[in-house]
């Protein structure tokens, strides 16, 4: 099926089931995991429907066709006013890196994935190593058969709520840096592995610390190679700042619509406008790029820093029509202006950005400081 | 050599030769007015980024307007003023767009930062309506191209300077200041090109949003470029000065990035879905799959 195909058919199922689906409008949430459970029927109905599979590779649980089908259904879901369940946003992050780096992980999981059923978080960070990845200490030692994790994560998305975590690790010595890590495919019901929600300031619990204690890792588990580690993760990235930033350019120009009905500022919604528009086109630079099987390369640092900038400008225009302190009873808004201001620091911060565009897309000389 | 390439090259040769005053003759002896009636978006993409990068401005936006028969075309700026591009030395009809032709009022040559550029200031003897669509959104994705090779050319020159120019022993480019502002410039640009690249020729909201975007970047452009390049960047010595005139002259023309960017925000403002409406021009289910 083609996109333009395959857009009508999700819009005419979503404008037909419009009484159901009430339950899954977009609305800000607290607690984590009400919130995945909330949208968990809804990932199920669109898995029901066909329409999760689509753009999937059709020997992994998927039934084929363009990966842009992907980009449309959740372009269509955002754009009617629903929420889009958690597990999509994982899904476009952590799955393509599976199928190029353990494919036989992709297809293993790709089906429960699609239903909905299988929800993932990617752990990277540690208390002292944010920026600067190659510093991380969890270590990973070989056992008998496979790796025994031993260190501490932070700042994990859906860390308390995952199933599965793609989890760098050391297995080289502390000075081998970038060239001693590998990626591992953690289950989080692992004995030895424990996580604490992190009481975030937009209200929500939504990171989580990891902590893991002698936990067994199979070698089959190993993602792209050990030693491969940080061309994994480099690899993930470009897809958390580029076509992930699909499903982000489809909430902005929503969000923007509801600011007009709030009242918005007409200079303010224009420049929010614009960003999301840049951001739009660029994303889909992107989709089309993987979809031709082409690598994203440095591209995706400018659509993450495009990305950065449209998050801000869209709250700003939000708060445009309102008042600037914030006082809104439920808090929403101070919350989702705390979420987007966060952009610029989470997936590489913007200033680790603007030195890759630098680098890699400029050529200028590297830099001191 | 593709098509689009061996055009490419004409027209830089042309935009290049200095001596060449009649432009317009050349475009017309080019046949543009083929090229444009064959592929509209991609001739004009092709030509303006040309144009722009060149820092040359010629009567190729007249030839864009269909029926601009013989008289120079007259560009409203405001209620009763508008702007010729490339004005012949002695001037006495325009023609207006849409309605038709009329005598020209007064000839002034422009000042500000459309000074010493081939453009006047006219005063015509009628009142001046707006352009009307579909028009005017094929000559906003015109400008926006010229803009975006305009700021192109102006990042490349800055490029190329902060990684030459010494000072406290290294390259003034290897400090991350410089490079990050540099950075922001080429995001801007980019995602200026993205979208002209996807405008359809006749979608208003696009090709205000392209025209917008690319002068914001351009802008842009221009600002860090004068601040990297220091002192010499003030001179006529320098051909930065003339870009920047360029730029500022281009983005005012058929509307500012700043004016046009609040226009989109009112238009939004009164009609919420046209975010939504986006959907229909720009995205994977508008791609032309191969
Ligand atoms: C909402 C959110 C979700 C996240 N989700 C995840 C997740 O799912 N998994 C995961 O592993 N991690 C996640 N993170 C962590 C994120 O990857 C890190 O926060 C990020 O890499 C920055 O690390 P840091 O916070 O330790 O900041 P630091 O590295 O300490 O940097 C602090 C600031 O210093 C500046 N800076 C740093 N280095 C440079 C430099 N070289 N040049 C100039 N300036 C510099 C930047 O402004 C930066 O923001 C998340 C973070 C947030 C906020």
């Amino acid at each position: 099926m083609n996109p333009a195909a395959f857009r009508e058919s999700v819009t005419a199922w979503l404008a037909g089931h419009a009484d159901e689906l009430e339950p899954f409008r977009a609305r800000p949430f607290t607690v984590l995991a009400e919130h995945v459970e909330r949208l968990r029927p809804f990932h199920r109905r669109l898995y029901d429907a066909g329409f999760t599979r689509a753009g999937w590779p059709a020997d992994s649980g998927g039934s084929g066709g363009s990966a842009l089908l992907r980009g449309v259904l959740y372009d269509e879901i955002l754009a009617a006013g629903y929420d889009l369940p958690r597990g999509f946003e994982f899904a476009e992050i952590i799955v393509p890196t599976l199928f190029d780096f353990a494919p036989h992980l992709a297809r293993r999981h790709l089906p429960a994935i699609l239903r909905g059923d299988l929800l993932m978080c990617q752990g990277f960070s540690e208390p002292g190593s944010g920026s600067d990845l190659g510093s991380l200490t969890t270590r990973a030692v070989p056992d008998r058969d496979g790796f025994r994790v031993t260190g501490q994560k932070t700042w994990i998305g859906n860390g308390a709520v995952a199933d599965w975590c793609l989890l760098l690790a050391r297995t080289g010595d502390r000075a081998s840096r970038h060239r001693g890590l590998t990626m591992l495919w953690i289950d989080m019901t692992s004995p030895g592995l424990s996580t604490r929600p992190i009481a975030m300031a937009d209200g929500t619990d939504e990171l989580a610390e990891l902590y893991l204690d002698d936990v067994a890792v199979p070698a089959e588990h190993v993602v792209g190679g050990v030693g491969q580690g940080w061309a994994v993760a480099m690899h993930l990235l470009q897809f958390e700042r580029s076509t992930w930033a699909w499903q982000r350019q489809a909430h902005l120009l929503a969000t923007l619509s509801t600011a007009a009905r709030e009242g918005a500022r007409p200079a303010a919604l224009g420049t929010a406008f614009l960003d999301a528009l840049a951001l739009r086109a660029l994303s889909l630079e992107a989709l089309l790029t993987t979809a031709a099987g082409h690598p994203l390369g440095p591209a995706s640092s400018v659509t993450k820093l495009v990305l950065s900038t449209a998050e801000r400008s869209a709250l700003d225009a939000r708060l445009s029509a309102g008042d600037p302190i914030l006082t809104d009873p439920a808090g929403h808004h101070a919350a989702e202006w705390f979420h987007a201001r966060s952009t610029s620091v989470f997936g590489g911060a913007a200033e680790i950005q603007r030195d890759l565009v630098a680098d890699r897309v400029l050529g200028l000389p590297r830099g001191s400081a | 050599m593709t098509a689009a390439a061996a055009v490419r090259d004409t027209a830089r040769g042309l935009l290049a030769d200095e001596e060449l005053a009649d432009l317009r003759r050349e475009l017309v002896e080019l046949g543009f007015g083929e090229l444009v009636a064959e592929d509209p978006r991609e001739a004009i993409a092709l030509w303006f980024t040309e144009q722009g990068r060149a820092g040359r401005i010629t009567g190729a936006l007249d030839l864009l307007v269909d029926d601009a028969g013989a008289d120079p075309v007259l560009y409203p700026l405001c209620a009763d003023r508008g702007v010729v591009l490339d004005p012949p030395p002695t001037l006495t009809r325009v023609h207006v767009p849409g309605v038709g032709r009329a005598e020209v009022g007064q000839v002034r040559p422009a000042g500000g930062f459309a000074r010493e550029l081939p453009v006047a200031l006219v005063e015509p003897r009628a009142d001046l309506p707006d352009l009307a669509e579909p028009l005017l959104s094929r000559l906003r994705t015109a400008l926006a191209w010229e803009l975006i090779g305009a700021a192109e050319r102006i990042a490349e020159l800055t490029v190329e300077y902060v990684g030459l120019r010494e000072q406290f022993g290294s390259p003034i480019g290897t400090r991350q200041a410089v490079r990050h502002r540099l950075a922001d410039v080429r995001v801007a640009l980019e995602g200026a090109r993205v979208v002209a690249a996807r405008t359809p020729l006749d979608d208003s909201v696009l090709a205000a949003a392209a025209k917008a975007l690319a002068g914001r970047a351009a802008l842009l452009a221009c600002d860090w470029a004068l601040q990297f390049h220091g002192a010499i960047g003030f001179t006529r010595e320098h051909r930065l000065p003339h870009h920047v005139r360029q730029v500022r002259f281009l983005d005012g023309l058929l509307g500012s990035a700043a004016t046009l960017t609040t226009q989109l925000g009112t238009r939004i403002a009164a009609e919420p879905a046209v975010t939504g409406a986006v959907r229909d021009v720009l995205g994977p289910a508008a791609e032309a799959l191969p």
